[in-house]
Protein backbone atom coordinates (compact mmCIF):
# COMPACT_ATOMS: atom_id res chain seq x y z
CA UNK A 1 0.00 0.00 0.00
CA UNK A 2 2.92 2.29 0.62
CA UNK A 3 4.08 1.49 -2.89
CA UNK A 4 0.71 2.52 -4.16
CA UNK A 5 0.86 5.83 -2.34
CA UNK A 6 4.47 6.57 -3.13
CA UNK A 7 3.90 5.90 -6.80
CA UNK A 8 1.51 8.84 -6.93
CA UNK A 9 2.93 11.09 -4.23
CA UNK A 10 3.86 14.40 -5.79
CA UNK A 11 6.03 15.63 -2.94
CA UNK A 12 5.23 18.11 -0.24
CA UNK A 13 5.71 21.31 -2.29
CA UNK A 14 3.69 20.11 -5.25
CA UNK A 15 0.98 18.68 -3.00
CA UNK A 16 0.73 21.96 -1.11
CA UNK A 17 0.54 23.95 -4.33
CA UNK A 18 -2.06 21.61 -5.76
CA UNK A 19 -4.23 21.65 -2.66
CA UNK A 20 -4.10 25.40 -2.20
CA UNK A 21 -4.08 26.67 -5.75
CA UNK A 22 -5.03 30.32 -5.34
CA UNK A 23 -7.22 32.19 -7.74
CA UNK A 24 -7.57 35.91 -8.34
CA UNK A 25 -9.96 37.73 -6.11
CA UNK A 26 -13.02 39.15 -7.77
CA UNK A 27 -15.94 41.31 -6.87
CA UNK A 28 -18.12 38.36 -5.96
CA UNK A 29 -21.10 40.47 -4.95
CA UNK A 30 -21.17 42.11 -8.36
CA UNK A 31 -20.95 38.69 -10.00
CA UNK A 32 -23.79 37.39 -7.85
CA UNK A 33 -25.99 40.35 -8.75
CA UNK A 34 -25.23 39.80 -12.40
CA UNK A 35 -26.43 36.22 -12.04
CA UNK A 36 -29.53 37.24 -10.13
CA UNK A 37 -30.38 39.74 -12.85
CA UNK A 38 -30.55 36.91 -15.33
CA UNK A 39 -32.89 34.79 -13.26
CA UNK A 40 -36.42 35.07 -14.54
CA UNK A 41 -39.38 32.83 -14.09
CA UNK A 42 -39.31 32.07 -17.80
CA UNK A 43 -36.05 30.22 -17.30
CA UNK A 44 -37.66 27.46 -15.29
CA UNK A 45 -37.61 24.20 -17.16
CA UNK A 46 -35.48 25.57 -19.97
CA UNK A 47 -32.26 23.75 -19.09
CA UNK A 48 -31.12 21.04 -21.43
CA UNK A 49 -31.17 17.61 -19.78
CA UNK A 50 -27.71 16.88 -21.18
CA UNK A 51 -26.25 19.34 -18.70
CA UNK A 52 -27.54 17.21 -15.86
CA UNK A 53 -26.08 13.98 -17.19
CA UNK A 54 -22.82 12.39 -16.09
CA UNK A 55 -20.21 14.50 -17.81
CA UNK A 56 -17.24 12.36 -18.74
CA UNK A 57 -16.59 8.97 -20.30
CA UNK A 58 -14.39 6.48 -18.49
CA UNK A 59 -10.72 6.17 -19.26
CA UNK A 60 -9.71 3.61 -21.88
CA UNK A 61 -7.67 1.60 -19.39
CA UNK A 62 -10.03 2.13 -16.49
CA UNK A 63 -10.61 -1.22 -14.83
CA UNK A 64 -14.26 -2.15 -14.99
CA UNK A 65 -14.06 -3.86 -11.61
CA UNK A 66 -13.31 -0.52 -10.02
CA UNK A 67 -16.49 0.89 -11.43
CA UNK A 68 -18.46 -2.11 -10.38
CA UNK A 69 -17.26 -2.52 -6.83
CA UNK A 70 -16.84 1.11 -5.89
CA UNK A 71 -14.54 0.35 -3.01
CA UNK A 72 -12.79 3.53 -2.00
CA UNK A 73 -9.21 3.89 -0.91
CA UNK A 74 -8.52 4.83 2.64
CA UNK A 75 -5.91 7.37 3.55
CA UNK A 76 -3.41 4.60 3.92
CA UNK A 77 -4.10 3.36 0.42
CA UNK A 78 -5.86 0.19 1.50
CA UNK A 79 -8.92 -0.68 -0.53
CA UNK A 80 -11.79 -1.19 1.87
CA UNK A 81 -14.75 -3.52 1.47
CA UNK A 82 -18.18 -2.91 2.81
CA UNK A 83 -19.56 -5.25 5.42
CA UNK A 84 -22.45 -6.03 3.11
CA UNK A 85 -20.05 -7.23 0.43
CA UNK A 86 -18.14 -9.37 2.91
CA UNK A 87 -21.35 -10.87 4.27
CA UNK A 88 -22.63 -11.64 0.78
CA UNK A 89 -19.42 -13.38 -0.19
CA UNK A 90 -19.38 -15.36 3.02
CA UNK A 91 -22.93 -16.61 2.49
CA UNK A 92 -22.27 -17.51 -1.13
CA UNK A 93 -19.13 -19.42 -0.20
CA UNK A 94 -20.96 -21.26 2.55
CA UNK A 95 -23.78 -22.25 0.24
CA UNK A 96 -21.36 -23.52 -2.36
CA UNK A 97 -19.54 -25.59 0.24
CA UNK A 98 -22.75 -27.13 1.52
CA UNK A 99 -23.92 -28.06 -1.95
CA UNK A 100 -20.57 -29.57 -2.78
CA UNK A 101 -20.54 -31.61 0.42
CA UNK A 102 -24.07 -32.85 -0.15
CA UNK A 103 -23.20 -33.96 -3.66
CA UNK A 104 -20.05 -35.69 -2.50
CA UNK A 105 -21.88 -37.53 0.24
CA UNK A 106 -24.56 -38.65 -2.19
CA UNK A 107 -22.01 -39.88 -4.67
CA UNK A 108 -20.16 -41.66 -1.90
CA UNK A 109 -23.31 -43.30 -0.69
CA UNK A 110 -24.20 -44.43 -4.20
CA UNK A 111 -20.75 -45.82 -4.69
CA UNK A 112 -20.98 -47.61 -1.40
CA UNK A 113 -24.30 -49.11 -2.30
CA UNK A 114 -23.00 -50.34 -5.61
CA UNK A 115 -20.13 -52.07 -3.85
CA UNK A 116 -22.29 -53.61 -1.14
CA UNK A 117 -22.99 -57.30 -1.86
CA UNK A 118 -26.22 -57.33 0.12
CA UNK A 119 -27.81 -54.44 -1.68
CA UNK A 120 -29.10 -56.54 -4.56
CA UNK A 121 -30.80 -58.98 -2.28
CA UNK A 122 -32.77 -56.38 -0.43
CA UNK A 123 -36.14 -55.25 -1.60
CA UNK A 124 -36.78 -52.32 0.69
CA UNK A 125 -36.89 -49.41 -1.74
CA UNK A 126 -35.87 -46.64 0.64
CA UNK A 127 -33.43 -47.69 3.24
CA UNK A 128 -32.84 -46.39 6.70
CA UNK A 129 -29.52 -45.08 5.60
CA UNK A 130 -31.17 -43.71 2.55
CA UNK A 131 -33.25 -41.77 4.98
CA UNK A 132 -30.10 -40.78 6.73
CA UNK A 133 -28.70 -39.55 3.49
CA UNK A 134 -31.79 -37.50 3.04
CA UNK A 135 -31.38 -36.21 6.53
CA UNK A 136 -27.94 -35.06 5.71
CA UNK A 137 -28.96 -33.50 2.46
CA UNK A 138 -32.04 -31.77 3.65
CA UNK A 139 -31.12 -30.81 7.15
CA UNK A 140 -27.61 -31.88 7.79
CA UNK A 141 -28.52 -33.89 10.89
CA UNK A 142 -27.64 -37.52 11.17
CA UNK A 143 -29.84 -39.89 13.09
CA UNK A 144 -26.93 -41.97 14.18
CA UNK A 145 -28.90 -44.62 15.96
CA UNK A 146 -31.16 -45.59 13.12
CA UNK A 147 -29.19 -48.43 11.57
CA UNK A 148 -26.52 -49.90 13.78
CA UNK A 149 -26.61 -53.28 12.09
CA UNK A 150 -26.11 -51.92 8.61
CA UNK A 151 -23.27 -49.79 9.90
CA UNK A 152 -21.59 -52.89 11.16
CA UNK A 153 -22.08 -54.59 7.82
CA UNK A 154 -20.61 -51.73 5.81
CA UNK A 155 -17.06 -51.77 4.56
CA UNK A 156 -14.76 -49.70 6.71
CA UNK A 157 -13.03 -47.63 4.09
CA UNK A 158 -15.53 -44.82 3.32
CA UNK A 159 -16.45 -44.35 6.94
CA UNK A 160 -13.74 -41.91 7.90
CA UNK A 161 -14.89 -39.61 5.11
CA UNK A 162 -18.51 -39.93 6.06
CA UNK A 163 -17.65 -39.46 9.69
CA UNK A 164 -15.98 -36.19 8.77
CA UNK A 165 -18.56 -35.02 6.27
CA UNK A 166 -21.69 -35.68 8.29
CA UNK A 167 -20.76 -33.76 11.44
CA UNK A 168 -19.56 -30.88 9.27
CA UNK A 169 -22.87 -30.84 7.47
CA UNK A 170 -24.70 -31.04 10.75
CA UNK A 171 -22.80 -28.07 12.10
CA UNK A 172 -23.37 -26.07 8.94
CA UNK A 173 -27.06 -26.81 8.93
CA UNK A 174 -27.37 -25.95 12.60
CA UNK A 175 -25.71 -22.62 11.94
CA UNK A 176 -27.98 -21.98 8.98
CA UNK A 177 -31.04 -22.88 11.03
CA UNK A 178 -29.95 -20.59 13.78
CA UNK A 179 -29.48 -17.60 11.52
CA UNK A 180 -32.33 -18.16 9.10
CA UNK A 181 -35.16 -19.05 11.45
CA UNK A 182 -38.22 -17.30 10.00
CA UNK A 183 -40.33 -15.38 12.48
CA UNK A 184 -43.66 -15.61 10.74
CA UNK A 185 -43.41 -19.36 10.23
CA UNK A 186 -42.12 -20.08 13.70
CA UNK A 187 -44.58 -22.85 14.63
CA UNK A 188 -44.11 -24.58 11.31
CA UNK A 189 -40.37 -24.31 11.39
CA UNK A 190 -40.38 -25.64 14.93
CA UNK A 191 -42.22 -28.66 13.65
CA UNK A 192 -39.80 -28.97 10.80
CA UNK A 193 -36.73 -28.63 12.93
CA UNK A 194 -34.79 -31.82 12.56
CA UNK A 195 -34.55 -34.16 15.48
CA UNK A 196 -31.21 -33.94 17.26
CA UNK A 197 -28.60 -36.41 16.21
CA UNK A 198 -28.91 -38.33 19.46
CA UNK A 199 -32.45 -39.37 18.62
CA UNK A 200 -33.07 -43.08 18.62
CA UNK A 201 -35.72 -44.93 16.67
CA UNK A 202 -37.75 -45.34 19.81
CA UNK A 203 -37.75 -41.66 20.62
CA UNK A 204 -38.60 -40.89 17.06
CA UNK A 205 -41.48 -43.26 17.20
CA UNK A 206 -42.63 -41.75 20.46
CA UNK A 207 -42.57 -38.28 19.04
CA UNK A 208 -44.43 -39.40 15.97
CA UNK A 209 -47.12 -41.76 17.11
CA UNK A 210 -48.89 -41.70 13.78
CA UNK A 211 -45.76 -43.05 12.20
CA UNK A 212 -45.04 -45.56 14.88
CA UNK A 213 -48.35 -47.26 14.44
CA UNK A 214 -48.37 -50.35 12.22
CA UNK A 215 -44.68 -50.16 11.61
CA UNK A 216 -42.37 -53.12 11.95
CA UNK A 217 -39.05 -52.71 13.74
CA UNK A 218 -36.20 -51.26 11.80
CA UNK A 219 -34.79 -53.56 9.19
CA UNK A 220 -31.41 -54.51 10.44
CA UNK A 221 -30.33 -55.60 7.01
CA UNK A 222 -31.42 -52.45 5.30
CA UNK A 223 -29.10 -51.54 2.46
CA UNK A 224 -26.54 -48.89 3.07
CA UNK A 225 -26.46 -45.69 1.11
CA UNK A 226 -28.73 -44.49 -1.59
CA UNK A 227 -28.52 -44.49 -5.33
CA UNK A 228 -29.52 -41.07 -6.62
CA UNK A 229 -30.43 -42.49 -10.00
CA UNK A 230 -33.12 -44.61 -8.44
CA UNK A 231 -34.64 -41.92 -6.31
CA UNK A 232 -37.21 -40.45 -8.69
CA UNK A 233 -38.63 -43.90 -9.30
CA UNK A 234 -39.31 -44.24 -5.59
CA UNK A 235 -41.61 -41.31 -5.50
CA UNK A 236 -44.62 -43.54 -4.94
CA UNK A 237 -45.38 -44.26 -1.29
CA UNK A 238 -43.95 -47.49 0.03
CA UNK A 239 -46.20 -48.86 2.73
CA UNK A 240 -43.63 -51.25 4.09
CA UNK A 241 -40.70 -48.87 4.12
CA UNK A 242 -40.58 -48.51 7.84
CA UNK A 243 -37.07 -47.29 7.87
CA UNK A 244 -37.80 -44.54 5.47
CA UNK A 245 -40.74 -43.43 7.55
CA UNK A 246 -38.73 -43.24 10.72
CA UNK A 247 -35.91 -41.54 8.95
CA UNK A 248 -38.28 -39.06 7.41
CA UNK A 249 -39.76 -38.38 10.80
CA UNK A 250 -36.36 -37.85 12.27
CA UNK A 251 -35.24 -35.66 9.45
CA UNK A 252 -38.07 -33.50 8.39
CA UNK A 253 -41.23 -33.40 10.44
CA UNK A 254 -43.70 -35.50 12.28
CA UNK A 255 -46.31 -33.53 10.44
CA UNK A 256 -49.24 -34.91 8.59
CA UNK A 257 -47.81 -34.28 5.18
CA UNK A 258 -44.63 -36.06 6.00
CA UNK A 259 -46.46 -38.86 7.69
CA UNK A 260 -48.66 -39.43 4.70
CA UNK A 261 -45.84 -39.61 2.19
CA UNK A 262 -42.67 -40.48 3.97
CA UNK A 263 -41.15 -42.30 1.06
CA UNK A 264 -41.76 -39.48 -1.33
CA UNK A 265 -40.39 -37.00 1.17
CA UNK A 266 -37.14 -38.82 1.34
CA UNK A 267 -36.91 -39.36 -2.35
CA UNK A 268 -37.82 -35.82 -3.28
CA UNK A 269 -35.46 -34.21 -0.84
CA UNK A 270 -32.62 -36.39 -1.98
CA UNK A 271 -33.49 -35.77 -5.59
CA UNK A 272 -33.54 -32.05 -4.96
CA UNK A 273 -30.17 -32.25 -3.36
CA UNK A 274 -28.78 -34.15 -6.32
CA UNK A 275 -30.48 -31.81 -8.77
CA UNK A 276 -30.62 -28.25 -7.52
CA UNK A 277 -32.68 -27.28 -10.54
CA UNK A 278 -35.79 -29.01 -9.22
CA UNK A 279 -38.40 -26.66 -7.80
CA UNK A 280 -38.52 -26.74 -4.02
CA UNK A 281 -41.59 -28.00 -2.25
CA UNK A 282 -41.92 -25.77 0.81
CA UNK A 283 -44.18 -28.27 2.57
CA UNK A 284 -41.60 -30.99 2.40
CA UNK A 285 -38.42 -29.20 3.29
CA UNK A 286 -37.15 -27.12 6.15
CA UNK A 287 -38.03 -23.48 5.82
CA UNK A 288 -34.42 -22.53 5.51
CA UNK A 289 -33.20 -25.33 3.31
CA UNK A 290 -30.24 -24.12 1.31
CA UNK A 291 -29.95 -26.99 -1.14
CA UNK A 292 -30.99 -25.01 -4.19
CA UNK A 293 -34.33 -23.74 -2.80
CA UNK A 294 -35.45 -20.36 -1.54
CA UNK A 295 -35.60 -19.31 2.09
CA UNK A 296 -39.04 -18.37 3.37
CA UNK A 297 -37.89 -14.80 3.86
CA UNK A 298 -34.63 -12.87 3.85
CA UNK A 299 -32.50 -13.20 6.95
CA UNK A 300 -32.13 -10.35 9.36
CA UNK A 301 -28.48 -10.13 8.51
CA UNK A 302 -29.17 -9.96 4.79
CA UNK A 303 -31.77 -7.24 5.26
CA UNK A 304 -29.47 -5.28 7.53
CA UNK A 305 -26.64 -5.62 5.06
CA UNK A 306 -28.85 -4.59 2.16
CA UNK A 307 -30.20 -1.55 3.95
CA UNK A 308 -26.81 -0.71 5.39
CA UNK A 309 -25.33 -0.50 1.93
CA UNK A 310 -27.80 2.20 0.88
CA UNK A 311 -28.31 3.93 4.21
CA UNK A 312 -25.45 6.38 3.78
CA UNK A 313 -27.09 7.66 0.62
CA UNK A 314 -30.39 7.95 2.42
CA UNK A 315 -28.75 9.87 5.22
CA UNK A 316 -27.45 12.36 2.68
CA UNK A 317 -31.06 13.05 1.80
CA UNK A 318 -31.89 14.25 5.30
CA UNK A 319 -28.66 16.11 5.94
CA UNK A 320 -29.54 19.18 7.94
CA UNK A 321 -32.77 17.79 9.32
CA UNK A 322 -33.17 17.81 13.07
CA UNK A 323 -35.31 14.74 13.54
CA UNK A 324 -34.89 11.30 12.04
CA UNK A 325 -37.23 9.97 9.38
CA UNK A 326 -38.71 6.53 9.15
CA UNK A 327 -39.27 4.33 6.18
CA UNK A 328 -41.12 1.09 5.63
CA UNK A 329 -39.31 -0.90 2.97
CA UNK A 330 -41.21 -3.70 1.26
CA UNK A 331 -39.13 -6.32 -0.54
CA UNK A 332 -40.67 -8.45 -3.24
CA UNK A 333 -39.99 -12.15 -3.55
CA UNK A 334 -37.35 -11.42 -6.21
CA UNK A 335 -35.31 -9.58 -3.58
CA UNK A 336 -35.95 -6.14 -5.01
CA UNK A 337 -37.62 -3.32 -3.18
CA UNK A 338 -41.26 -3.01 -4.16
CA UNK A 339 -42.25 -0.02 -2.13
CA UNK A 340 -40.79 2.52 0.26
CA UNK A 341 -43.04 4.61 2.47
CA UNK A 342 -41.40 7.53 4.23
CA UNK A 343 -42.76 9.09 7.38
CA UNK A 344 -41.36 11.46 9.95
CA UNK A 345 -39.62 14.74 9.32
CA UNK A 346 -38.86 14.05 5.64
CA UNK A 347 -42.45 13.14 4.77
CA UNK A 348 -43.91 15.40 2.14
CA UNK A 349 -40.60 17.00 1.29
CA UNK A 350 -38.29 16.45 -1.64
CA UNK A 351 -36.05 14.49 0.65
CA UNK A 352 -38.76 11.82 0.92
CA UNK A 353 -38.39 10.97 -2.76
CA UNK A 354 -34.65 11.02 -2.29
CA UNK A 355 -34.91 8.52 0.55
CA UNK A 356 -37.23 6.36 -1.52
CA UNK A 357 -34.80 6.39 -4.40
CA UNK A 358 -31.88 5.49 -2.18
CA UNK A 359 -33.59 2.72 -0.26
CA UNK A 360 -35.05 1.28 -3.45
CA UNK A 361 -31.53 0.31 -4.43
CA UNK A 362 -31.37 -2.26 -1.63
CA UNK A 363 -31.36 -5.89 -2.74
CA UNK A 364 -31.69 -9.13 -0.85
CA UNK A 365 -31.61 -12.68 -2.10
CA UNK A 366 -34.88 -13.97 -3.56
CA UNK A 367 -37.17 -15.62 -1.05
CA UNK A 368 -40.30 -17.72 -1.06
CA UNK A 369 -42.77 -15.38 0.63
CA UNK A 370 -44.66 -12.93 -1.56
CA UNK A 371 -43.24 -9.90 0.20
CA UNK A 372 -41.36 -8.89 3.28
CA UNK A 373 -41.42 -5.48 4.94
CA UNK A 374 -38.97 -3.92 7.32
CA UNK A 375 -38.83 -0.63 9.18
CA UNK A 376 -35.80 1.58 8.79
CA UNK A 377 -34.84 4.77 10.55
CA UNK A 378 -32.94 7.38 8.58
CA UNK A 379 -31.05 9.65 10.89
CA UNK A 380 -29.56 12.92 9.67
CA UNK A 381 -25.81 12.95 9.23
CA UNK B 1 -31.89 31.92 12.99
CA UNK B 2 -29.80 28.97 11.89
CA UNK B 3 -28.19 28.92 8.51
CA UNK B 4 -30.39 27.31 5.91
CA UNK B 5 -29.09 24.20 4.22
CA UNK B 6 -28.61 23.96 0.48
CA UNK B 7 -31.58 21.66 0.27
CA UNK B 8 -33.80 24.12 2.06
CA UNK B 9 -32.60 26.89 -0.22
CA UNK B 10 -33.38 24.78 -3.27
CA UNK B 11 -36.82 23.96 -1.92
CA UNK B 12 -37.47 27.64 -1.25
CA UNK B 13 -36.20 28.67 -4.68
CA UNK B 14 -38.48 26.13 -6.28
CA UNK B 15 -41.38 27.83 -4.63
CA UNK B 16 -40.33 31.14 -6.12
CA UNK B 17 -38.04 32.53 -3.43
CA UNK B 18 -35.40 34.21 -5.60
CA UNK B 19 -33.55 35.43 -2.54
CA UNK B 20 -32.96 31.84 -1.53
CA UNK B 21 -31.36 31.09 -4.86
CA UNK B 22 -29.25 34.24 -4.48
CA UNK B 23 -27.97 32.86 -1.19
CA UNK B 24 -27.10 29.63 -2.96
CA UNK B 25 -25.21 31.61 -5.63
CA UNK B 26 -23.19 33.53 -3.08
CA UNK B 27 -22.42 30.37 -1.16
CA UNK B 28 -20.97 28.46 -4.09
CA UNK B 29 -19.92 30.89 -6.77
CA UNK B 30 -16.27 31.06 -5.72
CA UNK B 31 -15.82 27.31 -5.84
CA UNK B 32 -17.63 27.09 -9.14
CA UNK B 33 -15.47 29.85 -10.54
CA UNK B 34 -12.29 28.16 -9.37
CA UNK B 35 -13.41 24.88 -10.91
CA UNK B 36 -14.22 26.59 -14.21
CA UNK B 37 -10.96 28.50 -14.13
CA UNK B 38 -8.94 25.32 -13.77
CA UNK B 39 -10.93 23.52 -16.41
CA UNK B 40 -10.99 26.37 -18.93
CA UNK B 41 -7.75 28.20 -18.12
CA UNK B 42 -9.38 31.44 -19.15
CA UNK B 43 -10.72 34.01 -16.70
CA UNK B 44 -13.37 35.45 -19.00
CA UNK B 45 -14.64 32.03 -20.02
CA UNK B 46 -14.63 30.93 -16.39
CA UNK B 47 -16.72 33.96 -15.44
CA UNK B 48 -19.20 33.22 -18.21
CA UNK B 49 -19.32 29.56 -17.28
CA UNK B 50 -19.95 30.40 -13.63
CA UNK B 51 -22.80 32.71 -14.50
CA UNK B 52 -24.24 30.25 -16.95
CA UNK B 53 -23.98 27.43 -14.41
CA UNK B 54 -26.28 29.16 -11.95
CA UNK B 55 -28.68 30.31 -14.64
CA UNK B 56 -28.96 26.73 -15.95
CA UNK B 57 -29.27 25.37 -12.42
CA UNK B 58 -32.14 27.76 -11.80
CA UNK B 59 -33.74 26.57 -15.02
CA UNK B 60 -33.46 22.96 -13.88
CA UNK B 61 -34.57 23.41 -10.28
CA UNK B 62 -37.68 21.33 -10.84
CA UNK B 63 -35.54 18.43 -11.98
CA UNK B 64 -33.36 18.37 -8.89
CA UNK B 65 -34.51 15.11 -7.34
CA UNK B 66 -32.54 15.39 -4.14
CA UNK B 67 -30.54 12.23 -4.70
CA UNK B 68 -27.33 14.18 -4.36
CA UNK B 69 -26.18 17.28 -2.59
CA UNK B 70 -27.28 20.50 -4.23
CA UNK B 71 -23.73 21.72 -4.64
CA UNK B 72 -22.56 18.53 -6.36
CA UNK B 73 -25.55 18.88 -8.67
CA UNK B 74 -24.47 22.44 -9.50
CA UNK B 75 -20.88 21.23 -9.91
CA UNK B 76 -22.03 18.73 -12.49
CA UNK B 77 -23.67 21.48 -14.50
CA UNK B 78 -20.48 23.53 -14.26
CA UNK B 79 -18.34 20.62 -15.45
CA UNK B 80 -20.68 19.94 -18.37
CA UNK B 81 -20.72 23.58 -19.41
CA UNK B 82 -16.94 23.86 -19.15
CA UNK B 83 -16.44 20.71 -21.19
CA UNK B 84 -18.81 22.07 -23.81
CA UNK B 85 -16.67 25.20 -24.05
CA UNK B 86 -13.50 23.13 -24.34
CA UNK B 87 -15.01 20.97 -27.07
CA UNK B 88 -16.10 24.04 -28.97
CA UNK B 89 -12.58 25.44 -28.97
CA UNK B 90 -10.15 24.96 -31.76
CA UNK B 91 -7.32 22.68 -30.66
CA UNK B 92 -4.80 25.48 -30.37
CA UNK B 93 -4.15 25.62 -26.66
CA UNK B 94 -1.46 23.14 -25.97
CA UNK B 95 0.98 25.31 -24.05
CA UNK B 96 0.10 27.23 -20.94
CA UNK B 97 -0.13 30.91 -21.91
CA UNK B 98 1.97 33.44 -20.06
CA UNK B 99 -1.13 35.12 -18.70
CA UNK B 100 -2.59 31.88 -17.41
CA UNK B 101 -5.07 33.03 -14.75
CA UNK B 102 -4.09 30.13 -12.52
CA UNK B 103 -0.51 31.40 -12.43
CA UNK B 104 -1.75 34.91 -11.90
CA UNK B 105 -3.35 33.78 -8.71
CA UNK B 106 -0.16 32.06 -7.66
CA UNK B 107 1.79 35.25 -8.36
CA UNK B 108 -0.50 37.32 -6.19
CA UNK B 109 -0.30 34.75 -3.45
CA UNK B 110 3.50 34.59 -3.38
CA UNK B 111 3.89 38.35 -3.67
CA UNK B 112 1.95 38.85 -0.48
CA UNK B 113 4.57 37.02 1.59
CA UNK B 114 7.78 37.70 -0.31
CA UNK B 115 10.27 36.96 2.44
CA UNK B 116 11.97 34.48 0.17
CA UNK B 117 12.06 35.73 -3.43
CA UNK B 118 13.98 32.66 -4.57
CA UNK B 119 11.41 30.38 -3.00
CA UNK B 120 8.63 32.40 -4.61
CA UNK B 121 10.26 31.98 -7.95
CA UNK B 122 10.58 28.24 -7.45
CA UNK B 123 6.98 28.01 -6.34
CA UNK B 124 5.81 29.87 -9.40
CA UNK B 125 7.84 27.58 -11.60
CA UNK B 126 6.45 24.57 -9.79
CA UNK B 127 2.96 25.95 -10.23
CA UNK B 128 3.56 26.49 -13.93
CA UNK B 129 4.84 22.94 -14.42
CA UNK B 130 1.94 21.59 -12.37
CA UNK B 131 -0.47 23.43 -14.64
CA UNK B 132 1.28 22.05 -17.70
CA UNK B 133 1.17 18.57 -16.27
CA UNK B 134 -2.52 18.85 -15.50
CA UNK B 135 -3.22 20.16 -18.97
CA UNK B 136 -1.46 17.13 -20.41
CA UNK B 137 -3.91 14.81 -18.71
CA UNK B 138 -7.06 13.60 -20.39
CA UNK B 139 -10.24 15.54 -19.68
CA UNK B 140 -11.46 12.73 -17.46
CA UNK B 141 -8.35 12.49 -15.32
CA UNK B 142 -7.85 16.26 -15.22
CA UNK B 143 -11.42 16.97 -14.16
CA UNK B 144 -11.32 14.31 -11.49
CA UNK B 145 -7.99 15.56 -10.16
CA UNK B 146 -9.24 19.15 -10.07
CA UNK B 147 -12.36 18.15 -8.19
CA UNK B 148 -10.50 16.07 -5.62
CA UNK B 149 -6.95 17.44 -5.52
CA UNK B 150 -7.58 21.14 -6.06
CA UNK B 151 -11.13 21.70 -4.95
CA UNK B 152 -11.00 19.26 -2.05
CA UNK B 153 -14.11 17.23 -2.79
CA UNK B 154 -14.28 13.79 -1.23
CA UNK B 155 -14.28 10.77 -3.51
CA UNK B 156 -17.96 10.30 -2.82
CA UNK B 157 -18.78 13.88 -3.73
CA UNK B 158 -16.64 13.74 -6.86
CA UNK B 159 -18.40 10.49 -7.73
CA UNK B 160 -21.74 12.30 -7.47
CA UNK B 161 -20.51 15.07 -9.72
CA UNK B 162 -19.06 12.73 -12.32
CA UNK B 163 -21.70 10.02 -12.04
CA UNK B 164 -19.30 7.23 -11.22
CA UNK B 165 -18.50 5.12 -8.15
CA UNK B 166 -16.05 6.21 -5.51
CA UNK B 167 -13.67 3.45 -6.54
CA UNK B 168 -13.49 4.86 -10.03
CA UNK B 169 -12.75 8.30 -8.65
CA UNK B 170 -9.99 6.82 -6.48
CA UNK B 171 -8.49 5.06 -9.48
CA UNK B 172 -8.61 8.17 -11.63
CA UNK B 173 -7.03 10.33 -8.94
CA UNK B 174 -4.28 7.78 -8.48
CA UNK B 175 -3.65 7.59 -12.23
CA UNK B 176 -3.67 11.36 -12.59
CA UNK B 177 -1.23 11.78 -9.73
CA UNK B 178 1.04 9.09 -11.13
CA UNK B 179 1.17 10.79 -14.50
CA UNK B 180 1.60 14.20 -12.92
CA UNK B 181 4.46 12.90 -10.81
CA UNK B 182 6.18 11.51 -13.87
CA UNK B 183 5.71 14.85 -15.61
CA UNK B 184 7.25 16.70 -12.66
CA UNK B 185 10.19 14.32 -12.39
CA UNK B 186 10.93 14.66 -16.11
CA UNK B 187 11.15 18.41 -15.58
CA UNK B 188 13.45 18.21 -12.60
CA UNK B 189 10.93 18.46 -9.78
CA UNK B 190 11.71 15.35 -7.77
CA UNK B 191 9.18 14.60 -5.06
CA UNK B 192 10.10 15.96 -1.66
CA UNK B 193 8.64 15.39 1.75
CA UNK B 194 8.73 11.80 2.89
CA UNK B 195 12.27 11.29 1.66
CA UNK B 196 13.27 14.62 3.19
CA UNK B 197 13.13 17.99 1.61
CA UNK B 198 16.09 19.13 -0.43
Amino acid sequence: MNDRRSSSDLGSSAEATLAAFPFPERDWERDARAIEARLTSGLRGSTDAALLAAPLPGEADEPSAVSATATPLTNSGVRTQSLAELARRSVEKKQANERQMARESLALAAQQRAKSPSSDALTVPTSVNGGDAKNVIASGVVASGTAPASAAAAPAKPFPKIALVFPALALAAAAVLWFRQPESAAPTSAELTPTPSTATPSTLAASAPSLAQNQPPLAAEAPRGIDPSTLPAQDAPAPDSAGSKVAAAGAAAPSKAAANKPGSTTARAAAEASDPGLPPDPALRPADSRSGGLPAKPTTGAVQAALGSVMSGARHCVAGDDAPSRAVVVFGSDGRVQQVTVSGSAAGKSSASCIEAQLSRARVQPFAASSFSVNATVRPE
Amino acid sequence: MSKRTDRELVDAAREGDSEAFGTLVRRHQQRIYRLALHLLRDAAEAEDATQETFVRAYGALDRFDGRSEAFTWIYRIAVNLSLNVIRARKPNRKAVPADDPRLEGLLVETRAGSANPLGDSENRELGRVLCEGMDALSDTLRTTLILVGVDGLSHAQAGEVLGCPEGTVAWRVHEARKKLKLFLVERGFAPQGEEGAA
